[in-house]
């Protein structure tokens, strides 16, 4: 006599388990533009990897004699499958089942599946689809009291930021717990139409007098734009894609090193675009994408954050194989100065690029922080001076490429606080404590104002400073170890990443990640 | 359905470049504004036909401020 009616129960059970919430509500979830769990787990993993953990966890019905009648599925679905083949932990929130909210889910299985990466040290990936966590007020009805906030686990949940890559994605929509966990990730997504995120949702915020729609409160365009997440994306099947690539620049976790890529790219090819990408008038812009394209390895260049923060430009790229995070300026915004999102963005970038191991490339060109009562008000100082030290507590090798200005405070963005420094300027670069420009006026009024022609006067000073700021001033003075051609930036790039890479060391950084 | 484009950054304009009725693609140059003693032209987000415009030329502008309006 074999084991096989039990086998035949179980598949039966996971079979049941397949139908999620019932057909109804699988058939609105899916009008409302939405993929179900388990296409999610199948859209973003290696097909056919997925093993299951806790597929018989649910609500069953049972008849007076135990015979099993019916059986819904516990709201969240995880397991262990491989991305790229790498193994991962995935969790996705079956919102057909009561709305993804907690009431539908087991609290052990729930803590099972936050904690699992960490413990095996394997990247996370969270398809979060879920109301919150503390489900409906009707509860306390129930409990006949109240409890204070707490989730189980919490402070092993925020840990694992520092151990190992989680990648969140916000594909409803999410609010308390739910919005919580699609922000406490090192790379989170949106979807566009079919997802929002907030603290609480329109009912709630109606009662501050405020009545909006849940895209009005909390769509993806707003959470881009201001950097509560860091990407949208205009479809799921967009999300899942970009949760892989972002996953092939990291390593498993913290205690291995950033994996190398194949690279058919010549290390030293030279685009001639770049002898001329930086215009001479110091003016006018230019774009700084397609230099970085230019001189990364073919193809290799993943953009995070693009819509927020935008004199800044941050992202992950590979240099002759190398992953590598990337830092520069977007000369579009403000001249690339640097304002209190910036410095935010540029925070988070750094931070990933410490926890992870990856060595950062700075392409510079930065005029200075966003001046103005606008961008006091901000805080931009605040900002700036947390953003200085994140990089200066960044042990990973750094590489800053000057391109074009460097001035200020925020000039000191160019470099990190260890040896393990190497830089570069374009011939286009020009850096000091204050542009001329500013700087004439306030140190030569008296000159200028006693002078028959002021305006000609001060052409005259400035004109004199300038041929003083010409960057091989400062290098004969060994005040920057070389100007290159920037046709030959790619070759330098390629010889920093393997000058870096036997400097990599494994292991948590000296601070905890906070996302 | 009118859209509108914002000013990317903060600042003075200093030249509209475009004009009420023409047809202009993405990533078209839509106006210069002066901004940290740099021109930065603001682009398009998508294509469309201008409207009118909300902002004379050298007036001061906030980011995200609508500068004109783009017919689709």
């Amino acid at each position: 006599m074999s084991w096989q009616p039990e086998l035949d129960d179980i598949a039966r059970r996971l079979k049941l388990a397949e139908n999620l919430g019932g057909a109804d509500k699988v058939a609105r979830h899916r009008a409302n533009g939405k993929l179900t769990v388990r296409e999610r787990i199948d859209g973003l993993v290696d097909q056919g990897s997925f093993a299951e953990v806790g597929g018989l966890s649910g609500f069953p019905e049972y008849d007076e004699h135990g015979t099993l009648t019916g059986f819904t599925p516990a709201n969240v679905i995880c397991g262990r499958a491989e991305i790229n083949g790498r193994t991962v932990f995935v969790t996705g929130d079956d919102f057909t089942v009561r709305g993804g909210a907690n009431d539908g889910g087991l609290r052990e299985k729930f803590r099972f599946a936050e904690t699992e990466a960490r413990r095996w040290r394997m990247p996370l990936v969270r398809l979060v689809d879920g109301t919150g966590g503390g489900g409906s007020v009707k509860h306390l009805e129930d409990l006949g009291r109240t409890y204070l906030p707490d989730v189980p686990d919490m402070t092993e949940i925020l840990d694992a930021l520092s151990e190992v890559p989680i990648v969140a994605l916000g594909l409803g929509s999410v609010a308390g717990m739910g919005a919580a966990r699609v922000c406490a990730s090192h790379y989170s997504m949106m979807v566009k139409g079919t997802s929002q995120l907030f603290a609480a949702g329109p009912p709630v915020v109606a009662r501050i007098g405020e009545t909006v729609t849940k895209e009005e409160l909390g769509g993806s365009s707003i959470h881009a734009k201001c950097g509560t997440i860091d990407d949208e994306v205009a479809t799921e099947a967009e999300a899942f894609q970009r949760a892989r690539a972002f996953l092939s620049y990291l390593p498993q976790s913290v205690h291995e090193l950033p994996p190398r890529a194949a690279c058919s790219d010549p290390v030293d090819r030279r685009e001639e675009m770049l002898l001329s990408a930086v215009p001479r008038d110091a003016r006018q812009v230019y774009r700084m994408r397609p230099i970085l394209t230019a001189v990364l390895d073919r193809d290799s260049f993943f953009e995070i954050g693009r819509a927020w923060g935008r004199s800044v430009i941050t992202g992950l790229g590979r240099l002759d194989g190398w992953p590598v995070a990337i830092l520069a300026s977007d000369p579009y915004h403000y001249g690339g100065a640097w304002t209190s999102d910036a410095c935010r963005k540029a925070i988070r970038l750094v931070d990933l690029a410490e926890t992870f191991h990856l060595p950062v490339v700075h392409f510079v060109d930065i005029p200075g922080f966003l001046i103005g009562t606008d961008a006091e008000r901000s805080g931009v100082m605040r900002y700036g001076t947390q953003a200085l030290t994140a990089i200066r507590q960044a042990r990973v090798p750094w590489c800053a490429m000057m391109v074009r200005k460097a001035f200020g405070m925020a000039g000191l963005s160019q470099r990190n606080g260890t040896d393990a420094f190497v830089r570069y300027a374009w011939p286009s670069a020009q850096w000091g404590s204050l542009p001329i420009a500013g700087g004439v006026d306030a140190a030569y009024r008296a000159v200028i104002e006693a002078a028959p022609d002021p305006a000609a006067k001060r052409a005259e000073i400035e004109a004199k400073l300038e041929k003083l700021q010409a960057p091989v001033r400062t290098a004969e003075a060994f005040g920057v170890e070389h100007i290159i051609d920037p046709r030959e930036t790619r070759a330098r790039l390629t010889q920093f990443a393997r000058m870096a890479a036997p400097l990599r060391t494994t292991g948590r950084t000296g601070f905890g990640y906070r996302p | 359905m009118a859209n509108t484009i914002d000013a990317s950054v903060g600042g003075q304009v200093l030249k509209q470049l475009v004009q009420p009725g023409d047809r202009i693609d993405a990533e078209t140059e839509v106006a210069m504004i002066e901004s940290m003693k740099m021109h930065i032209p603001v682009l398009a987000e998508q294509a469309g036909t201008v409207g009118k415009w909300l902002v004379a030329e050298g007036s001061a502008v906030k980011e995200g401020q609508a500068l004109l309006e783009l017919v689709r």
